[in-house]
């Protein structure tokens, strides 16, 4: 497990398909060396890594391909370099940015250390429901809502119906919720969630989507009254 | 949200962003439990885990290796404080080298040290 990354990386043969539906960048410089005729490896991708974010999507050509659609879901991970270097402000200013722009926007955090009395989850939304409280963000394209979702730990390792090898993507990607969960799910009231955060968030998902805490069933009526809810 | 976009190669999809714990090579959740609240099925999953090692994760995985599977696009956040410099381009090197792609390093800007200049001519990226 820790060395097979080192044999596949570099050698352009990774066309694994990432979680966003897009090939990675060495599979993508290996196929355009392809394309123009060249033989063996391709040189490194000179792509910078800040900002330059084109590398990451393949050429129109290969749009098509069925592995290669992009998700109903773009996700992306957040590392940072250190514990404290603001990794979740960062995060809470991504998301942000998301709601603002009228998306909706999840918010996962598998790990956490110091749960229950740190929750950065916790953080991230409640930064979430003071800002919309202060600032109206835009108006929700037909289609789209206006909402955020915090999950905790205990939510994203649910107990599983059968037990099934340990698979993350698995768990993220085949979720689904009840259709009423936007409904039925309250967060704590005053800003602070109540002292039976373990039995609640067992049963129950950490939190509301931050746009319909004034309008319950508003996630439910943007996504269509489709049966997998705010997701 | 332009360049989440182009990354995705979609507009106006939901954003999903999964934040780690710590550093990059921070241990992830390992097998030994501190919560004595442990239900049932818990110490089932915990007793499995250490009886057979088979799909479940093994005690002293990294949180690099960790999250690997998901092999999601990834935003490094930096250090922008003293001695940042070589954490930020060690936890960079780390992510290339399992394979990761970083689609961008966003630090907090720190007037004085100015790490962000450094990581950026240092980096080579």
């Amino acid at each position: 497990m820790p060395c097979h990354h080192a044999n596949w990386r570099g050698t352009g043969l990774d066309l694994h398909a990432n979680s966003s539906g897009w090939i990675s960048r060495m599979a993508l410089a290996a196929l355009r060396a392809a394309l123009a005729g060249r033989r063996g490896i391709a040189t490194a991708a000179t792509a910078s890594a800040t900002g330059d974010l084109r590398w990451a999507a393949p050429p129109p050509a290969l749009r098509q391909h069925r592995f290669l659609r992009p998700t109903e879901q773009a996700a992306f991970q957040v590392f940072a370099a250190n514990t404290g270097t603001g990794k979740t402000v960062l995060a809470a200013g991504l998301v942000q940015a998301g709601l603002r722009a009228g998306r909706q926007v999840l918010y996962l955090k598998p790990i956490q250390t110091g749960y229950p009395e740190d929750s950065d989850s916790r953080y991230c939304m409640h930064t979430g429901r003071e800002r919309q409280r202060h600032s109206r963000p835009a108006e929700p394209t037909p289609g789209m809502g206006v909402g955020g979702i915090a999950i905790g730990l205990y939510r994203v390792m649910r107990r599983p119906r059968r037990w099934r090898p340990w698979s993350p993507t698995a768990k993220l990607s085949a979720r689904t919720l009840p259709p009423s969960w936007c409904d039925s799910c309250r967060p704590g009231e005053g800003g602070t969630l109540a002292a039976n955060d373990d039995a609640k968030a067992n049963s129950c998902v950490y939190g509301t989507p931050i746009g319909a805490a004034r309008r319950p069933g508003l996630c439910r009526a943007a996504t269509g009254g489709r049966s997998h809810g705010c997701l | 949200m332009a360049a989440f976009d182009r990354s995705h190669g979609r507009k106006n999809s939901t954003l999903t962003f999964l934040e780690t714990a710590g550093g990059v090579n921070s241990p992830g959740a390992s097998g030994r439990r501190t919560h004595t609240a442990a239900g049932s099925w818990e110490r089932r999953m915990l007793n499995h885990s250490q009886s057979r090692a088979c799909g479940s994760i093994p005690p002293g995985t990294l949180q690099s290796d960790l999250y690997r599977p998901l092999r999601l696009p990834t935003v490094l956040i930096g250090d922008s404080a003293l001695g940042g410099i070589s954490t930020t381009l060690a936890s960079l090197e780390s992510l290339y080298i399992r394979g990761y792609d970083v689609l961008a390093v966003l630090m907090l800007d720190n007037a004085q040290l100015r790490n962000h200049a450094a990581v950026e001519v240092c980096g080579g990226i």
